[in-house]
Order: structure tokens, then sequence, then C-alpha cells
């Protein structure tokens, strides 16, 4: 243990400026062998290398603003905020075995159904992946309209409404988002359909 | 004086009317909770429930539903003020150690009471009332799935995608699919082979294949065949190539003499699959101030599958005179029309038609890309010379 920490001490002293990786053998004592002195140049050289990178991923990676990350929202109409970037990626998995690109530039509201997105920016670099759930939200208005009633689908998936007459089920009527049916009844249940 | 009196006593009368308009409103969220089954499982479920009418409301909440033995409420009755947008119910779900396999059901009430007259605001004599569902699944024995087929993309490309749950008790090891696509007519044109995936009870996976579209267009069928460990499940579904379109393909004049008849040919092109028949062409001109100075239609025409035919209208063009018109050819077919907007230059012998066809640009910000590839150009550079330099270094200190 000792002779290992002497070894490394005067390894430290010798090589000065070493580029680990390259100076990495299997063992201990290999490494000290191997150790190789680097001159100015290649020093220089490989600084410039890391700010050529760092400079690349830093200038071209998508800067994404908004929606954070696992957003939990019953909102269908998102804005998606973003720079550096040309297409949203977005789909059910985190693999994107069957994504829908939509080009886009810095900003698009994207009106999505309910359901658990995954998501990223293509432009020269991709952005992280951001995780976006859209819950279902099931919303129901009834609109008082020439001795019947108006049933409003205001929430965001298509409902399945029961009507009643005196507590005995009279019929049901299939309402898409956004949708108005009229209707003669006393009772009204609405719920997610399909 | 007196005409605002009447507009303001307009207003008011509005105000009124919609003030004693009934209106009952709420809302739940989530829609649906789904779990898979675990014997005795106990879990905890809070849901949002919405006061859409923003007013004074007090709900009753009560369980149905198959499951309606295995949920216990926290509360039975929710009084919401209208200050309060929304508020969190929970409720506890036990199921049972042993449950039928298959999907099994429970729904949440939250009502919203009568009350009429009671705080002279909601006045309509009728209940509504909102559901949470509850689904549990419980796994089938052996090996079981469920999917579907959804096909997206253009007429150059399409994706099949099958999203498959694993609902059976077993590992499904292999799972993959062949889809067949047959025309409208049934005749079967392409075998296509998806990949191939595993999965664990309750997960889920898609398959999906892509495909170079080289049909012509119309309407299709797809037939996916699953076949997993042995087993095997059919989904289908149609799809269409291309949009159901007459193409204008061609305008053309001859013999012209300004003062005549202008006689149009039109060639259009039938993209479609199928015959299109009383189609016909209208053309509208128009002058300098958009003041619409003539108004043509065609005949009607059949046009078979795939076939161009050329439609005749004539301008008369009487007190016309030379120079640069606005103008638009719309072509009817079925219940659609498309239009394409366009230049007549007129001239004593002749007219020529400006702007048909399509312009293709190039996207806007490629200058990135060239940017990219010359920063990705010096970096590999620099780390070519410093391998090199690297080499170089290590052969010197061995001699």
């Amino acid at each position: 243990m000792i002779k290992k920490q002497t070894i490394l001490k005067i390894d430290l002293r010798r090589i000065k400026l070493v580029l680990l990786p390259f100076a990495l053998n299997s063992s201990s004592r290999k490494f000290t062998k191997a150790a190789t002195p680097l001159s100015k140049f290649s020093v220089i050289m490989i600084a410039l290398i890391l700010l050529a990178i760092a400079a690349f991923i830093g200038y071209f990676r998508p800067l994404i603003v908004s929606p954070v990350d696992n957003l939990s929202t019953t909102e269908t109409s998102i804005l998606f905020s973003f720079e550096k970037g040309d297409y949203i990626v977005l789909d059910d998995n985190e693999q994107f075995s069957s994504p829908e690109r939509i080009y886009a530039r810095n900003n698009l509201v994207l009106n999505l159904k309910p359901g658990v997105y995954y998501w990223k920016v293509e432009g020269a670099l991709q952005s992280e992946v951001r995780k976006l759930n859209i819950e279902s939200r099931v919303e129901l208005k009834l609109v008082e309209n020439k001795g019947g009633y108006e049933v409003v689908n205001s929430g965001n998936v298509p409902l399945n409404v029961s009507v009643y007459e005196k507590s005995r089920m009279t019929g049901s009527v299939i309402a898409d988002v956004g949708e108005n049916v009229e209707s003669r009844g006393d009772e009204y249940v609405g719920r997610q359909n399909a | 004086m007196h005409r605002r009196k009447v507009v303001l006593a307009v207003i008011f009368l509005f105000l009124i009317i919609y003030s004693i308009s009934g209106v009952l409103a709420i809302g739940v969220t989530p829609g649906r909770t789904t779990l898979d089954f675990s014997p005795g499982l106990k879990k905890n479920v809070d849901v949002t429930v919405i006061n859409s009418q923003k007013s004074d409301v007090e709900l009753s909440i009560s369980v149905q539903g198959e499951l309606s033995k295995s949920i216990s409420l926290k509360q039975t009755s929710l009084k919401m003020k209208s200050s309060e947008e929304e508020k969190k119910i929970s409720f506890e779900i036990n199921l049972p150690e042993k449950l039928e396999p298959g999907l099994h059901t429970a729904e949440i009430v939250i009502k919203h009471k009568s009350v009429r007259e009671a705080s002279g605001q909601a006045n309509i004599n009728t209940e509504l009332a909102v559901v949470t569902q509850v689904s549990v699944y419980v796994p089938y024995p052996g090996k079981y799935i469920d999917a579907q087929l959804s096909i997206t993309g253009d007429e150059k490309k399409k994706k099949f995608v099958i999203p498959i749950v694993n609902r059976g008790e077993q590992t499904i090891n292999s799972a993959k699919a062949q889809i067949q696509v047959y025309d409208s007519n049934g005749k079967h044109l392409r075998n296509i082979e998806t990949n191939s995936i595993s999965l664990e009870p309750s997960a889920k996976g898609e398959l999906y294949a892509d495909w170079t579209v080289n049909v012509p267009k119309g309407r299709y069928n797809a037939k996916a065949t699953i076949t997993y460990d042995g087993n095997e499940y059919l989904v289908e579904k149609e799809f269409d190539v291309g949009e159901f379109v007459l193409d204008l393909m061609q305008v053309f004049i001859k013999d012209f003499r300004l003062g005549e008849i202008a006689k149009f040919n039109l060639v259009v092109r039938n993209k479609w699959n199928e015959p299109i028949s009383r189609a016909y062409a209208e053309m509208k001109v128009f002058d300098d101030d958009f003041n619409e100075i003539a108004d043509v239609k065609s005949a009607t025409y059949d046009i078979p599958a795939g076939m161009k035919t050329e439609m005749v209208y004539y301008w008369d063009t009487k007190g016309i005179s030379p120079g640069l018109y606005d103008a638009n050819i719309i072509l009817y077919y079925a219940d659609k029309k498309t239009q394409q907007d366009l230049q007549l230059d007129v001239r004593s012998d002749r007219i020529d038609v400006i702007g048909l066809g399509r312009v293709i640009t190039s996207e806007t910000g490629s200058s990135n890309k060239g940017l990219v590839t010359i920063l990705s150009v010096i970096i590999g550079f620099l780390i070519l010379v410093n391998i090199l330099w690297f080499f170089v270094l290590r052969k010197r200190k061995r001699r």
C-alpha cells in the first residue's frame, strides 16, 4: 500500500501535465511506465478541442423553455417554447419508436389528446427528453333550451352521457369534445367514452 | 340621448335574460384510473372535482358498478364555494384476493344536487353528474394480448404502428406482425414485416414497420396478423394513399384575338383510384381593384381513375384591355373544390397563364447546418492532429 502511494507521488511529480486516459494502463506499475509528459502544443490542442466541443454543444443544443419536464395538466393546448430547434418530436414511449415529427421554429402551440407524451426538440443537435402528461377531464355543462336541455361537453375527452327521466334511463348520447347535443331528461350522467 | 337609453335598455335586458338562463356545470379529472390487478391491492386515489360553474355548489359522491364493494369513499358529500375552482377528493381501492380474468370497473359518481331557486342563480330542475372510472385489468391465464393498428404518414411513406399490451399471466418471448395490404377490390398487394419484441406481463410495446408507398392514390386495407409465441391476433384498418383530388395540370388558350371569345383548355388529372363524375371548372377574373369582371364555367365531365381530361370553358374578352389580371380557377367535384390562384397576361393576340404550378423552396434556417458542418470538420481535424501528435511523441520517447 505504501509502495503504491510512493509510486503515485513520483508519477504525479514527473508527469506534470499528463493526459491521464492516454497514460492509463491495466496496472498501477504500467501506469507509471506509460506516463508521458506532454508538450505545450498538445496541451493547447486538447484545450482547443475541449473548448470547441463545449462551444459546439452549448451553441447548437436546443434550449427548451416550456413546458417543464413532468408537467401534468388537463389543458390540451400546449405551448412548446424553445430555441435553436427545427422539429418537435413526440411519442408515447421513451424509445421514440413511432414518433411524430412536427416542424416548428421556436414556439408552437400543439393541441394534444389526453395521454402521456415524451418529447424532445431536434435541431443541429437534440435536446433532452421531457415528459408531459395530459390528464383526461370529464366536464359537462347543461344549458336550458326551449323546454329541453343542451348538453355541452366542455372537457377534453369524448363523453358518453346517460339520460334519465324519473330515475329511468331513457337513452344515451355521445358528445365529442366541445360538442353540443340537445336532449330531454331530468338527470344527466357523463363519463369518458371508450 | 334617446338612442343611448335604448342601447342601455337592450344591454340590461340581455344581461337579465343571460342571468336567468339556467346553466349547470361540473367536472372531474382524471376521467379514468387504470390499474393492473394484484391480489389484495390497496391503493389511495386522488381525483379533482372542478367547479366549472364557479358558484356555491353542493355535491353528492357515490360509487356504482361491479367493483363498488372494493371502493371506500372518504366522504359522500362536498361543498364548494364560488371562489373554489377545484377541490381534491380521495377514495381507497381494496381489491379482493381473486377476480376473474378481464376488465373490471367501478364508477365514482359526483352529482350536482338539484337546487331550484335555492340560491337565486341555479334554476334548472334537473341533476347533473360526472363520473370518474376505475378500471382494473386482471391477466388472462397463459399468453394473451390486446392490440390496435394505426397508420400514419403521407402518400410517399406510411408507418404502421401496432401498440400491444400483454394481458396474459405469462411473458411473451416474441411478438411480431405481418401486415398485408389490399386494394379496394380486395387484391393483395404487399406483405410487410414488423420488428419483433418481447413483453413481460402487463407491459406495453410497439410493433412498427415503414412502407415506401408505390401504389396509386386511393383507399386501401391493411390486415395485420400478430404472431406471439405460437398464437395469432388479427387487427385491420382502412387507410388512404393521397387525397381524393383533381389536379389542374395545364391551362392553354389557342388562336386568341383580343375582343373575341377566348377558349380556355384545362388539362386535369384524376389522381384517385376511382372515377370522379360530374366535375366542372369555374374561372373568375378580377381587375386591379379586385372587382370581379368575369365568372365563367365549364360543362361537367366524368373522369376515369388515373386519367387526364381536357375541360373547356369560354371567356368573352369584349371590352377587356391588354394587361395583367388576377384570376382563380376552381375545380368542383363530388363535395370538394380545389382552387388555383393565377394571373392572366392578356395581350392583343395571346393570353399567358402565370402562376400555374408549385414553387418549391428550401426550408429556411439551413445556414445553421453549414456552420455545424464547418465546426464538425474543425473538431475532427483537431482530434486527428492530437492523435497523430500523441503517437509521434510516444515514438520519440521510445527512441
